[in-house]
């Protein structure tokens, strides 16, 4: 096997990944799992005195379409 | 400014608080010398005939003090910050935590005092020798240790999104340190790369590029995917589209080495694998900028009162035109007019002023009221002087050295009739002086930003504790 | 768990999978060259430097002379008629480091040899402005008041033969050919009393050194 052909099987099998990224990650299922980790970050009632941050109680959702 | 609250007890905010302020002092260390270096390049009298104060030799340090000094301290500084909250646990590591923040100020160190003495690799953005890069090595490993140690104890179920672009930029840098730091030493100042000629060359670029790719990218996005949804109180725009651009970005990235290389010794295939997929590169790039931006979506009011958010933002739309500009360069007919020329240097400024310098100045303003026990900075106004003050330094620079890149790049190509050149060297140097000079106030507008930062953080650092409320800002 | 979950919730998956995804480019494009004739074998006239021209490249780093100075001629019309000849791979072959530089401050160099007087360079480093009125060049006394070394010449010549060790010209047989013979290392230091310097100093500066350098580049291809 030539060169060339390595190289084309490479890129071949990066597409196919890329794609099965692209479709776990825009799968229905997943949508409100991701809101929790994106919300996660609000929710740092840290073991702390100081509450300089901003809390956000309520979840806000992510963007649906992108 | 010592503080032993409980804050101290659950998280080590002790090394956060030391990078912090580091990445300050290193901001205004680093872009004064580059001032410096800019009226050299109009009054090269500037050097007093000294060499340690000549032009060659301060220009890798000022390189290597603002991408190593000012932005990995930023960078040591909010991931360390963001891994530990978005993980819920303490670092890591122990006595390796201190070392890394030591380590690190003793390479600066060691760099400021070799760089201007003349020991040198030569190869640009790992300049350093040997003995310095080992150490080098070994704080970054005792940094990955760190990272990834808080990260396998993490008390959440998720990794956030901001720690895998930390982790993906930790990760790539040992390697790229490691691969592109391979030498025989001569002595313990000078070695030799082990690699010849053309070989070195694409091992230096595939170096360089990434240095810009993962450090300067991929480091900074995950302090942007932090900062700009905490500071705007609202979730990032689209989880997903993070991954998606996670994933491609780290699989991307590292191709584009070559675009350094047009036209060179470099053979012609290495030289188009990279041209393309630099060009694919614009995609993953635009999806961070746009999830980023697009957090803001409804909530745009924000960047009226709001200075923190503005630098946030603004600088992710330094972002999206550098990483459109990037693309646009590495395109071979557009290198051949744009290499070599000044245009390269406002590139890389729109990136490293607008881009890094922007998001960490945002960050860094973020974190201290947080780390020093306030609720905000001392001044907001200040902030917003500061906001101006970098944005025209910015666009005085980049403006100047588009005009000048591309004047040079039409001048050192124009042939008469008869084919011979129309201009020689020289005289696109000397139509180059005037934009030098708006170069250099330029470079002046963002110093004196960096030192009203300066004061403005020793101001809240020196302010009783919980003295400065955090104000409302109102519509 | 589904895939992707694995990942986001194992740091060894992300680990491995991100080594994976940076490594394939670095792979492809970084090793042929090291099994490409055009990287690895020298043109033919390709000579190694003196011992005082290797000197000469080692003040040329330590200077940073490459912030500023390609030494790269693209194939472009424009600038084979500026600088002459394009670059070769093959002329790099012996080059660590490759110092083919990324700005043009100052214009490329790579076949600058031949191109000056030695009067003109030693002028021209000492005050460039005494020579081109208009240059921002940095004036480079010290280079006139330091007496070279070549102390470190004969390592120096050692460990290049090191490094070029398979990439050397060939002799008939095919066998590698040194870039120095016993011979060359054991005089490295004749070239030192012999020449004499152009700062009319009894012995040899370092700016003669960099003279010697800049005289050789180039010579190649002309």
């Amino acid at each position: 096997m030539d060169y060339g052909t390595l190289r084309g099987i490479f890129t071949v099998l990066i597409f196919v990944l890329f794609i099965i990224i692209v479709l776990w990650a825009y799968s229905k299922k997943r949508k409100s799992n991701f809101d929790d980790v994106a919300n996660s970050i609000f929710d740092e009632n840290d073991k702390s005195d100081d509450n300089n941050d901003n809390e956000v109680t309520n979840k806000q959702e992510t963007n649906n379409n992108v | 400014m010592s503080q032993s609250n409980q804050t101290e007890m659950e998280y080590n905010y002790k090394v956060v608080r030391q990078f912090t302020v580091m990445t300050v002092i290193w901001g205004i260390v680093g872009t004064l010398v580059g001032v410096l270096i800019a009226a050299q390049l109009i009054w090269p009298a500037l050097n007093f005939d000294t060499p340690w104060l000549t032009y060659s030799r301060l220009r890798p340090l000022h390189t290597n003090a603002v991408i190593f000094a000012f932005g990995t301290s930023a960078l040591f500084a909010t991931s360390y910050y963001i891994v530990q909250r978005t993980c819920r646990t303490a670092l890591f590591g122990g006595k390796l935590i201190p070392f890394t923040f030591w380590g690190w100020q003793a390479v600066i160190v060691a760099a400021a005092i070799t760089l201007p003495l003349g020991l040198t690799s030569s190869k640009e953005y790992a300049e350093l020798e040997w003995p310095i890069d080992i150490l080098i090595a070994l704080v970054w490993v005792s940094y990955a240790i760190v990272f990834f140690g808080t990260l396998i104890k993490r008390k959440t179920s998720h990794i956030y999104v901001a720690n895998w672009f930390f982790g993906g930029f930790i990760l790539t840098v040992a390697v790229l340190h490691i691969g592109n730091s391979m030498v025989i030493p001569l002595t313990w100042t000078k070695s030799y790369s082990i690699y010849p000629g053309a070989i070195d060359a694409m091992m230096q670029w595939w170096y360089g590029h990434n240095a810009v790719g993962f450090l300067l990218t991929a480091g900074f996005l995950g302090m942007m995917y932090y900062f700009v949804p905490k500071q705007a109180e609202r979730p990032v725009y689209s989880y997903r589209l993070s991954i998606v651009h996670f994933w491609a970005l780290v699989s991307l990235y590292i191709w584009a080495g070559p675009h350094h290389l047009h036209y060179t010794a470099l053979p012609d295939w290495t030289q188009s694998v990279g041209m393309v997929m630099s060009i694919v590169l614009f995609l993953p790039s635009w999806g961070g900028m746009i999830n980023g931006i697009m957090t803001l979506s409804g909530a745009w009011h924000k960047l009226r009162h709001d200075p923190i958010l503005r630098f946030l933002i603004v600088s992710l739309s330094f972002y999206g035109m550098s990483t459109f500009e990037g693309p646009m360069m590495a395109i071979k007919s557009v290198n051949a007019l744009s290499h070599y020329t000044d245009w390269t240097v406002g590139h890389v400024h729109s990136g490293a002023l607008g881009w890094v310098a922007m998001i960490s100045i945002g960050a860094m303003y973020h974190l201290i009221p947080i780390l020093f026990n306030q609720g905000r900075m001392y001044s907001t106004k200040l902030i917003n002087t500061h906001f101006w003050l970098h944005t025209t330094g910015i666009v005085l620079y980049i403006v100047a050295m588009w005009i000048s890149g591309v004047m040079q790049g039409l001048m050192w190509r124009a042939v008469n009739t008869d084919g011979t050149l129309t201009y020689s060297f020289v005289e696109s140097l000397q139509a180059s002086y005037p934009f030098y000079f708006i170069r250099f106030v330029g470079g002046v507008l963002v110093v004196t930003g960096f030192l009203l930062m300066a004061y403005n953080m020793f101001k809240t650092m020196g302010a009783k504790d919980h003295s400065l409320e955090k104000q409302e800002l109102t519509a | 768990m589904n895939k992707h979950e694995k990942v986001e919730k194992h740091v060894g998956y992300f680990f491995i999978l991100t080594i994976l995804a940076i490594s394939i480019g670095g792979l492809v494009e970084i090793t042929p060259l090291f099994f490409q004739k055009e990287t690895t074998t020298p043109v033919e006239s390709l000579r190694p430097y003196t011992a005082l021209e290797m000197e000469g490249r080692d003040i040329y780093i330590r200077e940073g002379c490459n912030n500023c100075h390609s030494q790269m001629i693209r194939p472009l019309r424009a600038e084979t008629e500026r600088y002459g000849h394009y670059s070769v791979a093959g002329e790099s072959v012996w080059e660590h480091p490759f110092l083919w530089g990324s700005k043009r401050t100052g214009p490329d160099l790579a076949r600058v040899g031949g191109r000056y007087s030695d009067d003109w360079h030693y002028a021209h480093l000492m005050n460039p402005r005494s020579v081109v009125p208009e240059s921002n060049m940095p004036n480079y006394t010290w280079l006139g008041e330091t007496a070279i070394s070549n102390e470190l010449s004969a390592r120096k010549m050692e460990l290049f033969n090191t490094l070029t060790k398979n990439r050397s010209h060939k002799d008939t047989d095919g066998n590698n050919i040194p870039l120095y013979s016993a011979n060359d290392i054991a005089n490295a230091g004749n070239e030192f009393t012999t020449t004499k310097s152009i700062t009319g100093k009894d012995s040899l500066q370092e700016v003669d050194a960099l003279i010697a350098y800049l005289q050789s580049l180039g010579h190649a291809l002309k």
